[in-house]
């Protein structure tokens, strides 16, 4: 497992590795997807890696928390479309990490992410995502299809 | 004779930057005040960069100012370069507008082209800051940036703007030591192989064992109660 690990470390490439799935838990439809396991605050959850995406999007469930205890920053009436929706929502600066599964080290990125604020009766149906802005911008990363490892390190 | 403030809120003497030499000449007020006001602006800039827009001053001014009197007690009259100025405010506020037209048509060249134009020291940070969050609504993120720059430059003091500057700042990045995951390979084989039974709940599964669904992350949090292993239980919401 992680047959690159030594080399991309040695070299100081990465400074971990994790496993990637390819779909989002529950989510509709033939997509393939890249998802890592990301630490929001205490939780590990699935989060779909988009290059192509301006922003990290959270479930507001995991970002609240956060929010309370005034772990975060925000700036509200932000909005940003999502998978052909156009939300309204904040950017939250909040920690995410990303775990080493061989050593357990964690790297931790003070990231800036999208987060829906929804009506009370509303639900959230999106996925999580890991975009640019704000986070992969700062992360050196490779992928191994063969093993679907996924390493990093800061860039 | 009333006096205006308008004038006493402005640094005096007034240099227009062609005449902000080491010399000490003293500034011509008739020529300064019959100048476009485009063209006094660049000399008020400093009181600007304090914390004042010029809108503020203009319209905390407005009911006092005419005529005015200089340091040197030469009393001029200001209206027409206030008035001008004041009609230059309204333009500008016409052109924010405009740029709010522009961005709900996703027309990036005409805003950019128009934002360029922006005369900040004209405005009220709350104006630049509503232009940031357009650009940011619609992932323009080279001109928020762009956007960002300039109120630090023009409103350094503006909370609101150092806010927005903050949480946008580039990502820092540590390391810190931790134990490794256990048992994370079953529990994403979990989910991978039960998550279709459970659409639209929360569940948390540790070491490929399920420990509680719920329909809301509060609900399971209640449900599971304090993780013996946080660092290595998946909690995830099912779409």
């Amino acid at each position: 497992m992680a047959r690159f690990a030594k080399l991309l470390t040695d070299n100081d490439f990465a400074s971990g590795v994790t496993f990637y799935e390819d779909y989002f838990p529950g989510d509709e439809g033939d997509r393939q997807r890249l998802v890592i396991y990301v630490h929001v605050g205490a939780t590990l959850t699935p989060c779909i890696v988009d290059t192509g995406a301006a922003w990290c999007v959270l479930n507001p469930s995991l970002a609240q928390p956060l929010l309370e205890a005034e772990r975060a920053d925000y700036l509200r009436s932000i909005t940003y479309e999502i998978r052909g929706t156009r939300y309204e929502g904040a950017l939250v600066r909040l920690d995410l990490a990303f775990q080493d599964e061989i050593s357990g080290n964690l790297m931790v990125i003070d990231a800036t992410v999208f987060v829906p604020e929804l009506r009370h009766d509303e639900d959230w149906r999106e996925p999580n995502f890991i975009g640019l802005k704000g986070c992969l911008e700062r992360i050196r990363f490779a992928i191994d299809p063969a093993e679907s490892a996924f390493y990093f390190g800061r860039a | 004779m009333t006096y205006a403030t308008f004038s006493s809120t402005l640094t005096f003497p007034i240099t227009h930057p062609s005449t902000a030499s080491t010399t000490q000449a003293e500034p011509d007020w008739q020529a300064l005040l019959s100048q476009h006001p485009r063209q006094v602006a660049p000399a008020v800039w400093p009181k600007v960069r304090h914390g004042r827009s010029l809108r503020s001053i203009i319209e905390i001014d407005q009911s006092t100012v005419r005529p005015t009197q200089t340091p040197h007690n030469e009393t001029v009259d200001v209206t027409p370069h206030h008035d001008a100025l004041v009609q230059e405010l309204v333009d500008d506020e016409q052109l924010a507008a405009q740029l709010e037209v522009y961005a709900q048509a996703n027309d990036y060249r005409a805003f950019r082209a128009e934002v360029a134009t922006m005369h900040w020291a004209h405005h009220a940070p709350a104006t630049l800051v509503r232009m940031i969050k357009l650009a940011l609504s619609h992932a323009w993120l080279t001109l928020a940036e762009t956007l960002i720059e300039q109120g630090r430059e023009f409103f350094p003091h503006d909370p609101t703007i150092g806010q927005i500057a903050r949480i946008l700042a580039p990502p820092s990045i540590t390391v810190v030591p931790g134990t490794a995951p256990q048992g994370l390979a079953a529990s994403r084989m979990w989910v991978r192989t039960h998550a279709t039974a459970y659409r639209g709940q929360w569940v948390a599964v540790y070491n490929g064992q399920l420990l509680g669904v719920a329909p809301s992350l509060d609900a399971l949090r209640a449900t599971i109660g304090p993780l013996e292993q946080p660092a290595s239980t998946i909690i995830t919401h099912i779409l």
